[in-house]
């Protein structure tokens, strides 16, 4: 599939990254732009040790509300994904394929 | 050797009797109330949703299934051919369903439902990598991944 990194966030990017970070100050983040069927989407890596006493699928809930907050209808399709992870899960082991 | 391990042609149609037929092995896992259990529902709920979103692919995009049009795809389609023949990234494959998840909005919106949310939520957490995982997870945590997944089939089904 093809991605590249982001050089230049779109404004929507970064006002979802700031509410973000003022949910969870200190997050490490990193951002994909993917190219889709009609479209240019955004994958977002987060890395934060406030992960850690919140299961993966209630991050999940969270991110996805945070982006609801903050984002209208067309923005908020353009996020494509939350990958939401500590610092430890982030450097475990590497998983066999 | 089991005939289950034959290679046969995937269908959307068949996908989608995979996806019953996981969910059902999932809520028999479930109901044990068992936490040694819990990572096999995880394991198995993230497989429904795999098998619904490739039926939706195959549904949309017959022309990538036949081995002979491998060469002649372009490159959006040599990349929906991967998803779905080589891949279990669930997330890839809901980037390439915009029109889904834009429906799925939509009615979202309507029913004061969070559907798409769980989607999302689904496929940006889930991996094949659980099958490999040490670690065990809860029933609790399980019980509601399959809630969600259910819901989720719901909506896919008719998609």
């Amino acid at each position: 599939m093809a991605q590249q990194r982001v050089i230049e966030l779109p404004g929507f990017v970064g006002t979802l990254l700031a509410a973000v970070e003022q949910r969870f100050p200190g997050v490490q983040t990193d951002v994909e732009r993917v190219k889709g069927a009609d479209a240019y989407y955004y994958r977002i890596g987060l890395v934060s040790d406030l992960f850690s006493d919140i299961h993966l699928m209630a991050r999940q809930e969270l991110l996805w509300s945070i982006a609801e907050d903050v984002l209208d209808r067309e923005q908020f399709l353009r996020i494509s994904m939350f990958l939401a992870l500590t610092p430890d899960e982030l450097n475990g082991e590497e998983d066999p394929a | 050797m089991s005939d289950i391990f034959a290679k046969s042609k995937l269908t959307p149609s068949q996908a989608r009797t995979v996806a019953d037929r996981r969910l059902d092995d999932a809520e028999c896992l479930r109901k044990t109330g068992d936490n040694a259990r819990a990572n096999g529902v995880f394991y198995l709920g993230g497989l429904v949703v795999e098998c619904l979103l490739k039926s939706i692919l195959l549904e949309r995009h017959p022309e990538v299934v036949s081995p002979l049009a491998a060469e002649h795809l372009a490159e959006s389609g040599r990349e929906i051919r991967t998803l779905i023949f080589r891949s279990h990234a669930l997330d890839q494959m809901l980037d390439r369903l915009p029109d889904l998840t834009r429906q799925m909005k939509a009615e979202d919106e309507r029913g004061g439902t969070r559907r798409l949310n769980k989607l999302r939520g689904i496929c940006g957490t889930w991996s094949i990598f659980a099958r490999y995982s040490p670690r065990t997870e809860t029933m609790a945590h399980a019980a509601d991944f399959l809630d969600d997944v259910r819901e989720v089939k719901r909506w896919l089904n008719n998609a």
